[in-house]
């Protein structure tokens, strides 16, 4: 029987998989002498011969005992250690004999370089770049992973400033959809508020390894201003707009008459940047209250609801209000309370995705006014009025909201 | 041999796809519209003349400057701007919907309320859901005028601007 009496066995330890790209990992080279008899010794300590496979990773220093893997470029790379070679001898009980070859001592471990970027719009590496985008602009930021198939874990993003995940509105609604899922391998998210220099973080993990990227954005935002003019309520009878030619309690009469409030705007875009301006109206809250010829008191009241249109009525000299109750003979009192925000929408256009509406500026107004009906003909006396005289406008970067119609609310 | 035909049969695809839009461009161009009121010419068009029970029944609305001049018109909401003047082959009165009824209710209340200056040529255009304000949920058919007051020009007052009449068809769920 011809058994073997000693086995020098080479082997390598310490390589990490995957490699950060431009990272090292040290890598050593061990033997373990393992004899027939069950017995066996080690490790030792040996020196190599160094030697990798591809481009992706290289190793040094050569012939030591521990070589310095370096990551070069994604990809998968395999080092070797070469720890000599053994002789090869067999024992038959009696004699030990040469077998007459010998046998290399050594081993290879291979390993993966991964590089992890910032994807913008899926396609462009914005990772320690800086970008200009615009508010409005949809940005959808993506994890590309190069070197490695392994699925990146414990991801986590930070985006600065003001951004939501989206804002739908309609003539029925205006709801902001929060951001608030940062832990996703792809993010779609808006800015609302302008802002240099905005880091935007991630961090993953790629089988335990830590990667921490860093994209910069400079996002614009268009400067704009709203001006007012105001007008007085009173109880009239005005010559143009709905409530023309009808007795009204009102606040000023639609163009070509003067109107309660009327906007109008300036709007600069940054350079490189195009958008559409719109203006929106909200009814922060309104009360209005008539007392019926039976002294049934019916009131209108609401708060948080659109003003009618989306978008609100424009034309070049910007846009209006004229806001009013027709008063008639079915009621002896009538009394309002309105109060609203004028928004200055933007939305960008020529930008990548689906852009969204934001708001630029605010101008918050009211205006009340109560009268009393005497005797049994439609004569109406005023008592009281007020409104917000040529209101200032203000930054706004929170998008209008709203849960309904201001058609949809009806007296009761 | 095969190839040119093919691309014979291409061209001739391609040819009339153009006619087609040539047409509904002309279509659209000759859209009926009501006589001309103080300047303004309004046209109603069925988004869709055949309406299921239940579905919505919408009509486009333009109004439009047909004078030399910037004219001013008042907008306070679409369902408000127009009145509808609804009648159908079945007797009986059409109802209000419940969104109708809110309506009638508010008539006299103002919220938005804007003078608009339209240029000459400039129209404006909305959609106004008719099923919305009335009950079209009885099959048959249906013919709506719409109205909008509009200032007179060079006196005092309103004039009503009138539509052309639109006709729908209500079918039965199936």
């Amino acid at each position: 029987m011809t058994r073997v009496p000693l086995n020098l066995v080479g082997w390598l330890d310490g390589l990490d998989t995957p490699i950060i790209l431009n990272a090292t990992s040290n890598t050593s080279a061990w033997q373990t002498a393992y004899y027939d008899s069950g017995y066996n010794t080690g490790p030792y300590s040996v020196s190599a011969d160094w030697s990798v496979d591809s481009s992706a990773i290289s190793a040094s220093p050569d012939g030591l005992h521990t070589t310095t893997v370096t990551a070069d470029e994604p990809g998968n790379g395999c080092v070797s250690g070469n720890m000599g070679s053994q002789e090869r001898y067999a024992w038959d009980g009696r004699d030990c004999y040469d077998l007459n070859f010998s046998e290399p001592i050594g081993d290879t471990g291979c390993t993966q370089v991964a590089s992890v970027k910032i994807y913008l719009n899926g396609s462009t590496n914005v990772t320690d770049t800086t970008q200009n985008v615009i508010v409005g602009q949809q940005i959808n930021l993506s994890i590309h992973v190069d070197g490695t198939t392994i699925t990146p874990d414990h991801i986590q993003w930070s985006v600065p400033g003001n951004r939501i995940a989206n804002y739908a509105a309609s003539a029925t609604s205006g709801t902001v959809t929060r951001l608030l899922n940062l832990q996703t391998s792809s993010l779609t998210f808006y800015w609302v508020d302008g802002g240099e220099a905005r880091q935007v973080q991630m961090s993953c993990r790629i089988a335990g390894a830590q990667f921490d990227k860093i994209a910069t954005f400079n996002v614009k935002r268009p400067t704009a201003q709203i001006m007012t003019t105001t007008g007085t309520p009173d109880v009239f009878t005005p010559s143009h707009g709905g409530l023309q030619g009808l007795l009204s309690l009102a606040y000023g009469e639609p163009s070509p008459g003067t109107p309660g409030i009327k906007f109008t705007k300036s709007v600069s875009f940054p350079q490189g940047f195009s958008g559409d301006i719109e203006w929106l109206q909200v009814v922060d809250q309104t009360t209005r209250t008539r007392t019926t010829n039976a002294d049934v008191v019916e009131q209108r009241q609401g708060s948080g609801l659109l003003d009618i249109f989306y978008f609100y009525p424009s034309d070049t000299n910007g846009t209006q209000d004229s806001p009013g109750v027709s008063l008639t003979t079915a009621y002896k009192a009538i009394s309002v309370n309105d109060n609203f925000i004028m928004y200055l929408m933007f939305v960008p256009t020529g930008t990548s995705g689906t852009p969204i509406y934001v708001p630029l500026r605010q101008v918050t107004w009211s205006w009340s006014g109560s009268a009393f009906r005497v005797g049994s003909s439609n004569n109406w006396v005023r008592n009281a009025v007020s409104n917000t005289a040529n209101p200032q406008d203000a930054d706004v970067t929170d998008c209008p909201q709203w849960s309904a119609n201001l058609s949809s609310i009806d007296y009761h | 041999m095969k190839k040119a035909i093919m691309f014979a049969i291409m061209i001739c695809v391609a040819r009339s796809a153009v006619d087609l839009d040539v047409a509904s461009q002309r279509k659209k161009r000759s859209q009926p519209a009501g006589r001309v009121t103080e300047g303004f010419q309004v046209s109603a068009l069925a988004n869709n003349e055949l309406v299921v029970s239940g579905e919505p029944a919408s009509l486009r609305v333009r109004i439009k400057n047909v004078t030399n001049n910037v004219l001013y018109l008042a907008e306070v909401g679409v369902e408000k701007d127009y009145e509808i003047r609804i009648s159908r082959d079945v007797s009986g009165t059409i109802p209000l919907t419940e969104h109708g009824r809110v309506l009638r209710n508010t008539k006299g209340d103002f919220y938005s309320n804007v003078g608009l200056s339209i240029n000459p040529g400039q129209e404006r255009e909305d959609v106004l859901e008719v099923s919305n304000i009335y009950d079209m949920k009885v099959p048959g058919n249906y013919w709506i005028i719409v109205e909008r007051k509009v200032a007179k020009l060079g006196a005092k007052g309103v004039a009503l601007a009138e539509s052309n009449t639109v006709h729908i068809k209500v079918t039965k769920r199936p």
